[in-house]
């Protein structure tokens, strides 16, 4: 949003004190207000997920003492469900499970992504004809479809993990193709050669030179994967082709409450709706900001 | 340019065949639908399924033959048939929902109830993205500017499934605040309703609205983003501050170059959001019970019908991959710049 | 606390009803809050001449033909209650009523062996095309239900318990006699359907069914694919598309004596309970009778104040759990015993189905309902059920079981129990019975896993034998006689958990001994008894249903004995009468 401000701290970067790479995009990324906010929300729900369940004392098991439907108050700040479970505690479970698919297939999606794209970039000719055509083919095969039913072929509960890996092993494609592009245009670079002639094999080359260079494209890529892991798992599990139970999320949340969006029971619907748009919302903030503060040149927001 | 697209064409084949064989095995692997049909029937009858019917059932189905059997004779019908399957031929396999329905009718009709709703909602995302996107960049970092960016990021980060049960929920209690049925909350048309194209889409319109408004809401947030950025970088391009500088009018220089420029990034990218929201109708049919292409994949799924999964992974995919060509023939009609050899 | 509040409501339905006579009076009710007193008289009225009405089925359907495996199910049978020839109906009371519009009187046993059926047919009764319903319709709906490839080939019948049983059938103008094989011997004799598709229709798409098998299976295929336009109902189906909806006008060349008043009734499919609840409260639709209910459904039609009505009631399915008598634990009987024993269903029952019904009781007896004729408990004295641990330990104790220091349970041997337990991901009340059953498992020292079943996969899981207890459903019409065997003979293949007991095989065997119902009904009872004490299944509930009904219609009520539910008696339906 607000980078026009990056050639001004570039000149500064020049004139001035040298400074390290990491700590100019850090201060980029601190002049980004929307991100700034964005992450401090975001650490913020991450704490709610990890460290919360420590702190609150219902879980989100069925509780015999805990009453159904009772609307938010202090005993139940998300008030409770029909079964006699407290939503608070069952909004933690799930946000933790929506976040560790969703870190999960940031992380490994990307990993997934930029070695594939680095080694057809790098390769190019025959290697990246073949790799390209296996992308064109992953393009073309509908994610939710896909995704859904082997979801759906798994022959116990769905548990986070198994959604993480489903999403990760399909989502990889559009990382792939950013840090192909980066990469081909890296390799014609003169340390590329410079290592080369050093002897470097090409794993080496590969690990140690391409990807560390792609690295601002392949961060901001894993973050904005985090929301579109936690859109597509959340969609998958409302459908009833994700996470099962005794596992929980925020899409069977939602799907649970149902209808209830404007009757006595609307706290079901809502709050772990806006927990949803919060991570998105969150994560797509700190993205663009982290695009602005490592690639003043790309503007554009991916989705 | 016909050399061009017919090459293009062909290239899709290999990339079609790869899809399906991939999805084929993934979908076909752990799917049996004949022991979850036979013990349906024993649920509803309360009496046991003689074998000679489950032996039916599987070589109907083909479930009696390997799974590269099964593929091959899905592809091109060669071999021992029953005459319902080769996609080749034209037929497109038999369906575990009963040997009276065709995975191609349904395909078919199907088709056209999705592609309303597709249409509807990406042609009106993009005309509210475009409007959305050059007040955006005209106005850049005004409050107009950033509301609409964070509107923009709302959207994005808003799950469809969400919006809907919200919208539909809405809708219901619109209509009791205005004490009449405007909005229909199920269905794309009135059951059984026949008559012309104009009737029948006067028809629809009480339950196209609620959907569309969804789907269309899904779409613009991307294409708004899109078109703030390609305004600004026309904007700030030599050729319109030469305009400027040569004192033609503001409002001139907006319509009549800026502009005209900046829509063909949208221009390209729309045949791709038309086949993008073919997923998030997906999503959108399966709440407002809309009988489409995307709820038919899910039926298929939960219902482990193979065939019809199949037919679904090669719709989409031909429509993703003409959005693809559409859009790169459009970036070759639109930019002066591109050349097809 | 919203509980509490639906239990109060319905407490205080009835002490309204006391005062006015409740379930005193015999005058039929006008509300369908009464159905639980007055299941096959509530919300009568008097009907308006004419009317539109239009009913939510809750899933489509493949096939139009009823005789197939495609098209057996309970979506097209409710699709096509308004044409089909059934023989008959139940009511809400276990009463057979026979179809008005094809017989003049009951079916009567003419000779017992062979077993010989006659039936007589309703003047005039007719295909609503200008011809008479003939013996070859009878025959036709025979071959068709052989499973005999001399009689029809490549047919894929949904089951041939009737077909494979008939030695022939011959007519004289409007009777009909069905003579059985020797071996046919079901009590049940009487509900038998024998009537399905036209087969002049067939012979007029030059099908020789009669001679050709091959034609016959083509003739099958037909009636599968073709919207029926053939009725011997009191409605015709003027369109009709399959699996999405049919529409209905009155069939003025009906034989039956009711009056139909409605000029068009739509039964339309609408996909998930939410949706039909939405599409009711939004006015799109009058009513619907689906297979399933939640609290949160009867939250929204309770606050919609849109003239809606609804009754809940225990439906025509039952849920259970079985235990895998193959799973190296539980091949145990003593183990088995124990395990029912601990499993508290009053406590599963209050955190599930009681939700939707506040009045609903435990299932007491696997063939019968509580409070039919035949109903005999012999489930209570047994313990299981109850959730007694105490009790658990001790027959555990007993059989040398014992506990280590961290309270595992160890087998005789020394083994740790472990188990798991299966439900459809789908059914959330299954998914509750099963955390409730762990925990009360665990206070006996057994660890549980659960794992659900994709909606596709639980006949796998079933057919596979892979679970080790499972919660699960069967069909609970009025007819028993079949399903004993089917349920639990050590030879037949629905018999998931593969119990393997000869004294019950037995006891099986002779339920199809007699014709007369009250001796085979006394005879189920003795195989429930057997199979209690193998500690095989363990009923749960008949799960509830729910009927609801916009206030405009009258004589619209739930059947839980009828495959076609509300529309058992289709014919009476209307719009009420206000004037």
């Amino acid at each position: 949003m607000s980078n026009t401000a990056s050639p001004r701290l570039d000149a500064e970067a020049i004139t001035t004190k040298e400074r390290g790479q990491w700590e100019m995009v850090g201060r980029r990324f601190f002049r980004h207000r929307a991100a700034v906010v964005s992450t401090v929300i975001f650490v913020l729900i991450i704490l709610f997920a990890y460290v919360g369940p420590l702190l609150w004392k219902w879980d989100y098991k069925i509780h015999s003492e805990i009453p159904s439907w009772a609307a938010p108050s202090l005993a139940h700040p998300f008030g409770t469900d029909k079964a006699g479970r407290d939503m608070l505690g069952a909004m933690m479970q799930a946000t933790k499970q929506s976040l560790n698919v969703a870190l999960v297939v940031a992380i490994g999606s990307t990993v997934i992504g930029a070695l594939y794209g680095a080694v057809a970039g790098f390769y190019r000719g025959w290697v990246d004809s073949v790799l390209m055509r296996f992308l064109d083919i992953m393009f073309v095969i509908p994610f939710l479809v896909i995704t859904g039913a082997l979801a759906g072929a798994i022959d116990t509960s769905v548990r986070w993990y198994h959604m993480a890996i489903i999403l990760a092993v399909f989502g990889w494609t559009s990382i792939a193709r950013a840090v192909r592009a980066e990469v081909l245009s890296l390799r014609e670079k003169e340390f590329i050669e410079a290592a080369r002639s050093a002897g470097g094999s090409d794993w080496h080359i590969i690990t140690k030179h391409l990807i560390p260079n792609t690295m601002s494209v392949i961060i901001v890529s894993a973050t904005l994967q985090i929301a579109f892991a936690i859109l597509s798992e959340t969609t998958l599990s409302f459908l009833g082709l994700g996470i099962q139970s005794p596992d929980t999320s925020l899409g069977l949340l939602i799907e649970a409450a149902g209808a209830s969006a404007f009757n006595e029971h609307w706290y079901l619907f809502y709050i772990p709706g806006v927990m949803i748009i919060l991570i998105a919302l969150t994560i797509n903030f700190i993205g663009d900001g982290m695009r602005d503060a490592m690639d003043p040149r790309q503007t554009m927001v991916r989705r | 340019m016909v050399v061009f697209i017919i090459r293009r064409t062909l290239m899709m084949i290999p990339v079609l065949l790869g899809a399906t064989i991939l999805c084929f095995v993934l979908v076909d692997i752990p799917n049996d639908p004949v022991q979850d049909r036979v013990f349906e029937i024993e649920q509803s009858t309360g009496e046991p399924v003689p074998q000679t019917t489950i032996d039916a059932l599987e070589a109907s189905w083909y479930y009696d033959r390997s799974i590269p059997e099964r593929y091959w004779i899905w592809l091109t019908g060669i071999g021992d048939t029953n005459g319902d399957i080769g996609l080749l031929q034209g037929k497109w396999g038999p369906s575990i929902e009963g040997s009276a329905m065709d995975i191609g009718y349904e395909i078919s009709s199907r088709f056209w109830i999705t592609l309303r709703l597709v249409l509807f909602a990406t042609i009106a995302s993009i005309a509210i993205a475009i409007l959305a996107g050059v007040v955006s960049a005209v106005k850049q970092y005004s409050k107009t500017d950033y509301i609409l960016t964070f509107l923009g990021f709302l959207f994005l980060a808003m799950p469809i499934f969400w919006l809907g049960s919200l919208f539909k929920e809405g809708a219901v209690q619109l209509n009791k605040l205005l004490g009449s049925t405007i909005f229909q909350t199920y269905g794309s048309g009135t059951t059984g309703f026949q008559g012309n194209g104009w009737e029948v889409f006067v028809d629809s319109l009480p339950y196209l609205i609620v959907p569309t408004l969804v789907l269309m809401l899904g779409g613009y947030a991307a294409i708004s983003r899109y078109q703030r950025a390609s305004m600004l970088e026309v904007m700030n391009s030599d050729y319109v501050r030469l305009a400027r500088a040569k004192g033609v009018r503001n409002g001139t220089v907006m319509r009549r170059h800026a502009l005209r420029t900046a829509l063909i990034p949208v221009a390209t990218f729309a045949p791709l959001a038309l086949s993008g929201a073919m997923g998030g109708a997906m999503v959108t049919e399966s709440i407002f019970g809309w009988r489409g292409l995307g709820v038919y994949s899910l039926d298929a799924i939960n219902a482990g019908d193979t065939f019809a999964v199949m037919a679904y992974v090669l719709i989409s995919g031909v429509v993703v991959l003409i959005g693809v060509l559409i859009s790169d023939i459009l970036y070759g009609v639109l930019d002066p710049r591109i050349r097809y050899e | 606390m919203k509980r509490h509040h639906m239990a109060a409501v319905a407490a205080f339905a009835c002490t309204t009803l006391a005062l006015a006579g409740c379930g005193g009076g015999n005058a039929p009710s006008s509300s369908l809050d009464d159905c639980v007193t007055e299941a096959d008289t509530c919300n009568s009225g008097e009907r308006a001449e004419g009317g539109e009405v239009t009913w939510a089925i809750d899933a489509g359907w493949g096939s139009w033909n009823q005789n197939t495996a495609d098209g057996n199910n309970a979506y097209v049978s409710l699709a096509l209650a308004g044409m089909w020839p059934y023989t008959g109906q139940f009511d809400q009371n276990g009463d057979f009523i026979v179809n008005e519009g094809l017989f003049s009187s009951d079916p009567e046993l003419v000779s017992e062996s062979p077993v010989t059926v006659e039936y007589s047919l309703k003047e005039g009764a007719n295909w609503g095309d200008g011809t008479d319903i003939t013996v070859d319709d009878f025959i036709y709906h025979w071959y068709a239900r052989s499973g005999n490839a001399e009689l029809c080939e490549g047919c894929t019948p949904a089951n041939t318990t009737y077909g494979s049983q008939v030695a022939s059938i011959e007519g004289d103008g409007s009777t009909v006699t069905v003579t059985y094989v020797e071996s046919y011997h079901s009590a049940e004799w009487k509900f038998e359907e024998v009537l399905s598709n036209p087969a002049h229709v067939a012979e007029e798409q030059g099908l020789d069914w009669k001679n050709d098998p091959v034609a016959m299976a083509a003739a099958e295929q037909y009636f599968s694919e073709t919207n029926p336009t053939w009725t011997t109902g009191p409605y015709q189906v003027a369109d009709a598309a399959m699996g999405e909806y049919v529409i209905y006008e009155p069939n003025p060349d009906w034989a039956g004596d009711t009056e139909v008043t409605l000029d068009k009734l739509t039964f339309r499919v609408i996909e998930g309970l939410d949706n039909i609840v939405t599409a009711l409260r939004n006015g799109e639709i009058d009513g619907s009778s689906p297979f399933s209910a939640t609290s949160e459904a009867i939250t929204q039609l309770e606050t919609a104040d849109e003239g809606v009505s609804y009754s809940v009631a225990g439906g025509p399915n039952w849920e259970h759990i079985d235990l895998n008598t193959r799973n190296e634990f539980l091949s145990d009987q003593t183990l088995r015993t124990a395990v029912f024993q601990a499993i508290d269903l009053e406590n599963i029952i209050e955190r599930t189905y009681a939700f939707v019904q506040s009045d609903i009781e435990r299932k007491n007896n696997h063939l019968f309902r509580n409070g039919s004729e035949y109903f005999v408990d012999y489930l209570t004295a047994t313990g299981q059920g109850t959730g007694d641990i105490e009790m658990a330990r001790n027959t555990l104790l007993d059989a040398e079981y014992s506990w280590d220091a961290d309270g595992n349970l160890l087998t005789p041997d020394g083994e740790q129990v472990e188990l798991n337990f299966r439900y459809l991901e789908t059914r959330e009340s299954r998914k509750i019975t099963g955390e409730l059953t762990a925990a009360t498992l665990a206070d006996l020292g057994i660890q549980v896993e659960l794992k659900s079943i994709a909606p596709d996969k639980l006949g796998e899981v079933l057919a596979e034998a892979d679970f080790d207890m499972i919660n699960f459903g069967w069909s609970s019409d009025p007819l028993f006689v079949g399903s004993a065997s089917q349920y639990w003979s050590s030879g037949s293949g629905s018999n998931f958990g593969h119990l393997e007991d000869p004294e019950l095989d037995a006891l099986i065997e002779n339920v199809n001994g007699t014709l007369d119902m009250d001796d085979a009904a006394a005879r189920a009872n003795e195989a429930i008894k057997r199979v209690i004490e193998d500690a095989y299944v363990l009923p749960i509930v008949d799960a509830p249903v729910m009927v609801m009904v916009s206030d405009r219609l009258v004589n619209v009520r739930d059947n839980w004995a009828s495959q076609q539910r509300a529309a058992y008696n289709i014919a009476e339906w209307g719009v009420a009468d206000t004037e």
